[in-house]
């Protein structure tokens, strides 16, 4: 008898020491952690799109004794771009545009403009510069662009007229054997 | 013989200090440890990335500010008393969010695994260096373990401030989760 009463009194203390063991230690890993690494690089990306090749031809004259038409214009173009500013390094940039390739007719020149940012992006956009004379040396055509991005495709960014148009007083210089295919390159940068 | 009869004399200290002057009694109750358990887990690593994946198209801003990989595992049971519910906090414990942005992060709903009173999400939250719940009303309650159970993390990069965005080396954030009553 004495026998078993001490085995029963085993399996209870051992029960009780168990207990006693979880209620002084329980189980807490209530804290965990991880990682989120943010990467913002430096981004300064510009694309024209648009219509593959563009033909500007000034319109022939309706009767005998008139001119070519003053001026012609295409807008088929937009030019999209992105760009993240470094906070003290360069803080805006801004579009530029010049011939690459090819010699612009006599007697007429061709121009550009950017109309104002429409689109789907996001951020602040450039200010065009107005109306410039495309030649060998970078022209802005658009400025102060912050941080920004203005959409992918047409409709997106900043639509561009370009403008055919006859110098003053230069008439007698045209010469319908001089066309010319010019190749006109964008860059982004301060 | 000696050593039975310590234990004996064990069991009855511990009847009597819980008031039931019975070793007997005592011996019956299973007492439930106190559990609070959490864990991130995810099928490939909890360290992530967002932010801008470069090179992008020009007129493209940033291509990566979501992330849904990691889930939020946890083991909790409650006191009836002491600690009716508990809940899911989270903060930045390290580093700061670049300008121009937010991080946001949300738990969803949790999925079927596991058993009892699983926690409801409290939406979207940004977070900060503060503890904000994100899952709120968990009694005892577990998820089931690993990716795919638990409660989804969506994580959420906000840019709305963009004009303010300046290019850095990347800054990697600490985000602690507590489950805590």
């Amino acid at each position: 008898m004495s026998k078993f009463i001490s085995i029963t009194g085993l399996f209870f203390g051992l029960m009780g020491a168990f207990s006693a063991f979880s209620q002084t230690n329980p189980l807490v890993d209530n804290i965990v952690t991880h990682t989120i690494a943010v990467q913002i690089p430096a981004v300064g990306l510009v694309n024209v799109i648009g219509t593959q090749d563009v033909n500007l031809t000034l319109n022939n004259p309706a009767e005998a004794g008139l001119g070519l038409s003053n001026t012609i214009s295409d807008s088929s173009f937009w030019l999209n771009y992105s760009f993240i500013k470094g906070g003290g390094t360069r803080p805006y940039n801004h579009v530029y545009a010049k011939i690459v390739n090819g010699v612009i007719p006599l007697g007429i020149s061709l121009s550009v403009y950017a109309k104002p940012y429409q689109g789907s992006g996001l951020g602040l956009f450039g200010t065009p510069t107005g109306k410039v004379l495309l030649n060998y040396n970078e022209a802005r055509v658009v400025e102060n662009i912050s941080s920004c991005f203005t959409g992918v495709g047409p409709g997106n960014g900043h639509q561009l007229v370009y403008q055919l148009q006859l110098i003053p007083n230069a008439y007698h210089l045209l010469d319908y054997e001089q066309p010319q295919q010019l190749s006109v390159m964008y860059t982004i940068s301060d | 013989m000696v050593v039975l009869f310590l234990c004996t004399t064990v069991a009855h200290a511990q009847g009597n200090s819980n008031g039931n002057g019975n070793g007997y009694a005592f011996g019956l109750g299973v007492n439930i440890p106190q559990i609070s358990i959490i864990a991130l887990r995810s099928n490939s690593s909890t360290s992530i990335s967002l932010g801008l994946d470069g090179p992008a198209e020009a007129g493209l801003g940033a291509t990566n500010t979501m992330d849904s990989s990691i889930w939020v595992n946890y083991t909790f049971v409650k006191g009836k008393n002491t600690r009716p519910k508990a809940k899911v906090y989270a903060k930045i414990s390290s580093g700061s969010v670049p300008s121009g942005m937010t991080l946001n992060v949300e738990a969803k709903a949790p999925t079927s695994h596991g058993k009892g009173n699983k926690g409801t999400s409290t939406g979207e939250i940004t977070l900060t260096s503060t503890d904000q719940a994100i899952i709120e009303n968990i009694k005892s309650a577990n998820t089931g373990k690993g990716a795919n159970k638990g409660h989804n993390l969506v994580y959420g990069l906000d840019l709305s401030s963009y004009n303010l965005v300046n290019y850095t080396a990347p800054v990697v954030l600490t985000i602690t989760y507590t489950i805590a009553e």
